[in-house]
């Protein structure tokens, strides 16, 4: 390979760059780093404040009057189980982001950037895993409570259950779409490379 | 972090700072790109330094650092402006005997390391700076005769694109 060769021959000794000064360096190592991991925490913790807001102010207290036993059993619960799934979860993530070391092998700091957002993608699917049975309780209740539904009220009710469901999960696959282009996407691409090197 | 640590991080990175330049010079196009990834390598180096044992050299360190900060890390910043490209006086080749032939083909041979991947760009950075396969295998992450099948495949790479 003639032009590599060339290039090393010239690699150490010919190349010149700016120089940057001491001083420089000393105001540039105080900067704020604007690196994926920088920005993967702080979106992480985004997401968390903004799901544990969502289960505390999505179904009150107010919405305890006129339900069913099952609902009204949920409700009850639902925090202390959102508090507990909360706790685990920004555990695991802070563990996770604590490993996260630049100066491993390029592999290994991509799988451990890879698994702290993994965490957070889990508290995700967990927290909807609650809110669809949530809805299907709902639903639930909503059926066998009350005595005098119809069938075509009853399906309306599921239909718009479905709905709500749907849009949601969109919205929430939308987000996911522009946050992953926007953030992992050169990551994972960089990432599926070098195990490709391996099973090639 | 102490001052003491400071001014020792800052003279190290002073020292090794072409280093650096030549990961940014791999892995982006144009000067303000170069300038960015610069910046984020040396705040990712510092970050790190107090972790740094010392039981490999400084370079060696770094140039891991600069590597997994330029594959992994780096975010490109979209701008609006026109940027200025790399082939002004920002990096240049100095020769002690200057020939046009040569200058010519090491700013292809540029060129053609730009249609690389990030992970090609790396292996050929440590073949570049003469690094043996088992370190180039490990500061990948992948295995030696896999890490060697690999150059060659990039080696055939450039090839066709500088002779299509």
């Amino acid at each position: 390979m003639e032009e590599l060769d060339l290039l090393k021959k010239h690699w150490n000794n010919s190349q010149q760059f700016p120089k940057v000064s001491t001083e420089e360096i000393h105001k540039m190592i105080h900067k704020k780093s604007s690196s994926i991991v920088m920005w993967i925490f702080i979106i992480s913790i985004i997401e968390f404040l903004v799901l544990n807001c969502f289960s505390y102010f999505f179904i009150t207290e107010d919405s305890k009057e006129s339900v069913g036993p099952l609902y009204r059993f949920m409700i009850t619960n639902l925090d202390w189980l959102s508090l507990g799934v909360s706790v685990v979860f920004i555990y695991l993530f802070y563990c996770n982001f604590r490993k996260i070391s630049v100066a491993d092998s390029t592999r290994t700091l991509m799988k451990t950037i890879l698994n702290t957002k993994k965490t957070v993608n889990y508290y995700i699917y967990t927290n909807i895993t609650v809110f669809i049975i949530a809805f299907i309780i709902m639903l639930i209740d909503i059926l066998t409570i009350d005595d005098k539904l119809t069938l075509s009220s009853a399906l309306i009710s599921i239909g718009v259950v479905i709905i709500i469901c749907g849009i949601f999960l969109g919205l929430l696959w939308i987000y996911y779409k522009l946050i992953y282009g926007f953030l992992i996407k050169k990551l994972m691409k960089n990432y599926k490379e070098l195990e490709k090197i391996d099973y090639e | 972090m102490n001052k003491n640590l400071e001014q020792e991080f800052v003279a190290l990175l002073d020292k090794n700072q072409n280093l650096i330049h030549k990961v940014c010079r791999l892995y982006t196009v144009d000067e303000a790109a170069h300038k960015d990834l610069f910046q984020e390598i040396s705040i990712q180096l510092w970050h790190a330094y107090p972790k740094f044992r010392g039981d490999s050299k400084f370079s060696t360190w770094a140039y891991r650092v600069a590597l997994n900060t330029a594959i992994s890390l780096y975010r490109k910043k979209t701008r609006e402006v026109n940027t200025i490209p790399y082939d002004t006086a920002f990096c240049k080749f100095e020769y002690t005997e200057y020939n046009y032939q040569e200058e010519e083909q090491l700013k292809l041979m540029y060129k053609a390391l730009q249609q690389l991947n990030d992970i090609e760009k790396a292996l050929v950075f440590m073949y570049l700076e003469d690094k043996d396969y088992e370190e180039i295998a490990e500061t990948l992450g992948i295995s030696e005769v896999n890490a060697r099948v690999k150059m060659n495949r990039i080696k055939t790479k450039l090839k066709k694109i500088l002779n299509p």
